[in-house]
């Protein structure tokens, strides 16, 4: 049997009585298996409290009592809206010339790609992209790893160009560019692969509405966040985030 | 939604489940709670939803398999005893602080700073893995299914397929922990 599978075993409390002697016996003579066993039993746990907040998370957004508040609402957002309505007509016509001026308020705003977006491990192999597999793809791979974007970023143009490289490749090419802060480029390639069956589906979401909300294309943005709750993967809680801090913006 | 069902719909690590328990009694648990322990609602909430986690923890680690009182008891009862506990450490809390002249408060707060920053490397290396792994290791570890169930879920070939992959897995995810330094037990 696995080493893991016995630590599962022992932590999930599926042992016998007499393995379970003996593994502690053992656990007890050896240090060594003793900080293996710790480390898994944390690995276990941080799992289990991470998705534990999600639950948080999703039952808080939730709230309560929504039939008792369901008035107050319904009236709140009729009053809101047409305060809003009023609001755009108003602009519209007295300040048609904001385009600019509108750009340069949204730049204003903090960052969602700052604070949200951290470069995504690459556990490509040669073996894993199997017929793509070529020295290129490893040598701009390779430059992602060490951090060497801009580098890495000439060669993923290239191989983009020639429609040479998988999936996977072009989920760390947009990488690359998003992390040299080109998001329409970087947003090109996402969209290109986003539909189809990988790995990345629920993070090449997360990242696009990331780009779409620093864009200002808000309601794009909450439409992949939507994409990504429904999801129900790990980018599950964040985009919750964002959701709940966009809606009590309005 | 009849218990039972309730039941089953957590063991499959639907969310449905969850949410048709918290929008059950939440108004009720809220109100209840805020006036009997003289708690403001927005922790009564805190105690109600943690009262659901514990609920669906029992239930996925196969210490409940069929709920004996009405649902509401259960979870009233749990609810009742997070709240006494919390009252009670509160309490010793104080009185510690009152002994020893102390600053709990900025040690307490610190703890929470550690922790969420904790959470937040933990956040941030889960991402690092590709999704599939991750997704691997939650069905195992947080909703405790089997292999079998595994295989079925993510559609792989067989069940071996799944171990290998569960060892990959956790081995990667070990080794990162490692390197960043996150590990807290």
């Amino acid at each position: 049997m696995e080493k893991n599978d016995l630590f599962d075993d022992y932590l999930l409390g599926r042992m016998s009585e007499m393995d379970r002697i003996q593994f502690e016996k053992k656990l007890a003579g050896d240090k060594v298996f003793e900080e293996e066993l710790q480390l898994h039993r944390s690995m276990a746990r941080q799992i289990e409290e991470h998705e534990e907040n999600h639950i948080r998370t999703y039952l808080q957004a939730l709230g309560y009592n929504r039939n008792a508040k369901l008035k107050i609402r319904t009236i709140a957002i009729a009053a809101l809206s047409i305060a809003a309505a009023f609001v755009f007509i108003f602009n519209f016509l007295s300040n048609n010339k904001n385009n600019h001026e509108q750009i340069a308020f949204s730049t204003e705003k903090p960052s969602y790609i700052e604070a949200y977006f951290t470069a995504p491990t690459n556990y490509l192999t040669a073996e894993t992209r199997g017929t793509f597999a070529n020295s290129e793809i490893e040598t701009a791979l390779s430059l992602y790893d060490k951090k060497e974007y801009a580098k890495a970023r000439e060669l993923f143009e290239r191989l983009l160009k020639e429609d040479a490289v998988d999936y996977n490749t072009r989920f760390y090419a947009a990488s690359t560019l998003l992390l040299l802060g080109e998001r329409s480029e970087s947003s090109r390639v996402f969209e290109a692969i986003e539909y189809e069956d990988g790995y990345f589906k629920s993070q090449i979401k997360f990242y696009l509405a990331l780009i779409y909300l620093d864009s200002g294309k808000r309601s794009q943005s909450i439409s992949k966040l939507n994409e990504v709750v429904a999801l129900d993967s790990m980018f599950h809680i964040e985009a919750l985030k964002i959701l709940n801090s966009l809606e009590s913006e309005q | 939604m009849n218990k039972q069902k309730i039941i089953e719909e957590l063991q499959a690590g639907n969310q449905e489940g969850l949410t048709f328990i918290y929008q059950r009694y939440a108004g009720e648990f809220i109100g209840f709670v805020s006036k009997k322990y003289r708690i403001d609602r927005d922790q009564a909430r805190d105690f109600y939803i943690e009262s659901i986690i514990e609920f669906r923890r029992n239930v996925v680690n196969g210490k409940l398999l069929e709920l004996k009182s009405s649902l509401k008891t259960y979870l009233f009862t749990i609810g009742r005893n997070q709240i006494l506990n919390y009252l009670r450490d509160n309490k010793l809390t104080y009185v510690e602080e009152m002994k020893d002249n102390l600053n709990h408060s900025d040690t307490s707060h610190q703890i929470v700073m550690e922790k969420e920053e904790r959470m937040k490397a933990v956040q941030i290396i889960f991402q690092q893995l590709p999704e599939n792994c991750y997704k691997l290791l939650k069905l195992f570890y947080f909703d405790h299914m089997n292999t079998k169930q595994i295989q079925i879920q993510m559609n792989y070939q067989n069940e071996q397929t799944v171990r290998t992959r569960k060892y990959k897995c956790s081995q990667k995810l070990k080794q990162l922990f490692v390197e960043q330094n996150v590990m807290d037990y």
